[in-house]
């Protein structure tokens, strides 16, 4: 059992388990936290999942978890590992099945007042265009060698088609599309799977909500990143649907064979890597990176769809993409001279000031991050910074849950959520009152209080902060 | 008791309980549905399956995968196992099932997160862990 005694006080909110603490550990691991939430933290087995994260071959520096840290498997929720690419290895358990869950988000120029009356009939439209829920696809299915091409060339593919703007690759983490993609990695079973899933959103915490811009804290970055003041957004949250659940299923099966050829022991099945630089840890990185272009090539389609309820229902002045930002995902970054491979998983990449691989427009005041709040709270938009260095420039990626599923469905009821939320002016448009008991407010952190500690911490600074008008949530 | 649910933060955790390992596998199967929650249909289904891994636990993890595979791009839940052939490392068996018209509840897939086989008083049981 770990305790707060075990802990060495690094700053304010920063916390450390010297790696004295276990023989499997390569590095200490570390806690962006308050000291309340760290006891908090402590209740669950995430920080011995913390710990076995600086049990990775060729981990450097420290093992890092985000405010937003929760028990996952393998590595813990809000987990941050930098690899070095030549000595050390790569693995799924630290990206996680859902590959390039992430955040998308449209800003459209008009203000709250302006759309008002056209709420209830805009969540209608997007719930009708956007299909969710398990396994549930569009009517058609992609043919296999377009398929290939999402795979190749992420949201760019979509875009030749039609499906979008040149803006839409320029706002987006990657141009969304990993160059080191290679469709013949990804088995036809996960090709299967994504034929028809191209611009769904699927279901648990993945959502659309229309949003307004309730508070701005860096008038200048906003400015510069075309926020303003009761602004009406778009924000919405998926990934890789089943091609990238297939995809960290099929090598993570593999993984725990190489394990053996490997000589590779970790305190976690759930850690099974292999050498970045292995035929296997290459071919896991090619398939990871198709299904993180697969994943944004979903966001393209939705964002298209978006775009297109709000022509049908409001008409002219579309909204336009601010950026889209990936939380589950391993990439190769270059830190202190060193070619790292940064597994971020449930954590969000936070790029400083004038870095080279920001657009043009962001690179006076940092890429933009987004960070979502639990259903029915508020959301950020934040920036990032050259402090935030230390952590791989990586920063939380949302609220975090605090209460597991099955103690919110016993214990609050969906119906009241949404009449509760209605009560405060939010839409949830939503099939299942279970699943509107599952995200309820109350089974989250508080987003407000994680944010705060990334925002001191320095890992990245508030620019603005949105709240709900309606909700769209994955059935 | 076929299998019990055990809190975790975000995701479903089940332990599962069976006097013999086939009947882990099937229980594990059980869980996996009920999980999901189909809704089921009348037409009756089912599919072979044959797998190889390197000990017990992996096989039970790799099963449940391919389970959830032709549940999600078929449409149909497995109540029944007919094994054919079955050890530590091989499965090689008939599932039997019916077609579900929709399922409320999304698995990514089973992890081997702290995956261990138990024999207690007899009785074999696992924790599985389901990302959802």
């Amino acid at each position: 059992m770990i305790q707060k005694q075990d802990f060495k006080k690094i700053s304010q909110n920063l916390w450390e388990i010297p790696k004295e603490f276990s023989p499997e550990m390569r590095t200490p691991a570390r806690i962006y936290a308050s000291e309340e939430m760290l006891t908090k933290i402590l209740e669950d087995r995430s920080v011995n999942q913390l710990i076995n994260t600086a049990s990775l071959p060729g981990i450097e520096k420290h093992s890092m978890a985000m405010p937003d840290i929760h028990e996952g498997y393998g590595f813990p929720i809000g987990g941050v590992a930098g690899i070095d690419t030549k000595t050390g290895v790569i693995s799924p358990g630290g990206v996680g099945y859902d590959i390039n869950c992430g955040m998308r988000i449209l800003l459209s120029p008009l203000q709250e007042k302006e759309i008002t009356k056209y709420i209830e009939k805009l969540s209608q439209e997007i719930q009708e265009s956007v299909p969710s829920g398990l396994g549930k696809g569009r009517k058609t299915k992609t043919d296999i060698s377009f398929l290939n091409k999402i795979l190749q060339k992420g949201s760019q593919a979509l875009v030749e088609k039609g499906y979008g703007d040149q803006e839409d690759i320029e706002n987006c983490e990657s141009k969304g599309r990993m160059e080191s993609a290679d469709p013949s990695t990804v088995s036809d079973r996960a090709k299967q799977r994504g034929r028809d899933q191209i611009g769904t959103l699927g279901s648990g915490n993945h959502f659309i909500e229309i949003q307004k811009v309730e508070k701005i804290f860096d008038e200048q970055a906003a400015k510069e990143f075309g926020i303003f003041q009761n602004q009406v957004a778009v924000m919405f949250h998926t990934g890789s649907r089943g091609l990238g659940h297939q995809v960290a299923t099929d090598y993570i099966k593999e993984m725990m064979k190489a394990m053996n050829k490997y000589k590779i022991q970790l305190p976690d099945r759930e850690l099974a890597c292999a050498p970045f630089n292995s035929p296997e840890g290459q071919r896991y990185f090619s398939a990871m990176s198709a299904a993180a272009n697969y994943a944004w090539a979903n966001r393209q389609m939705i964002a298209y769809h978006i775009k297109k309820s709000w022509e049908k229902t409001i008409g002219k002045e579309k909204p336009t993409p601010l950026y889209d930002v990936a939380h589950n995902i391993a990439k190769k970054e270059n830190h202190n001279n060193k070619e790292l491979i940064v597994h971020r998983k449930g954590a969000t990449r936070a790029f400083p000031p004038n870095h080279p691989e920001i657009p043009e427009k962001y690179k006076k005041k940092g890429q933009p991050v987004l960070i979502p709040g639990s259903m029915g709270t508020g959301s950020y938009i934040l920036k990032g910074t050259e402090q935030g260095k230390e952590s791989w420039h990586s920063t939380c990626h949302g609220a975090g849950r605090a209460m597991s599923r099955k103690q919110a469905i016993k214990t609050i009821s969906g119906q009241e959520i949404i009449r509760e939320l209605k009560g405060k002016g939010i839409l949830i448009k939503s099939k299942s009152n279970k699943g509107v008991a599952e995200e309820a407010p109350q089974a989250y952190k508080d987003i407000d209080q994680v944010v705060e500690i990334v925002h001191q911490a320095n890992l990245s600074k508030k620019v603005a902060k949105l709240i709900p008008l309606a909700v769209i949530k994955g059935d | 008791m076929k299998y019990k649910q055990i809190d975790h933060p975000a995701d479903i955790k089940v332990r599962v309980f069976g006097k013999t390992k086939k009947e882990i596998f099937l229980n594990a199967l059980k869980a996996l549905n009920d999980i999901l929650e189909p809704e089921i249909e009348e037409k009756q289904t089912q599919e072979e399956i044959e797998l190889e891994s390197t000990s017990i636990e992996n096989l039970l993890i790799e099963f449940l995968n391919e389970a959830l595979y032709f549940t999600e791009t078929k449409k149909e839940i497995y109540q029944d196992i007919d094994f054919k052939e079955f050890n530590d490392e091989k499965i090689k068996a008939t599932l039997y099932g019916q077609a579900a018209k929709e399922f409320k509840q999304e698995i990514k897939a089973a992890t081997y997160h702290e995956l261990e086989f138990k024999k207690q008083d007899d009785q074999y049981q696992t924790t599985i862990l389901f990302d959802i």
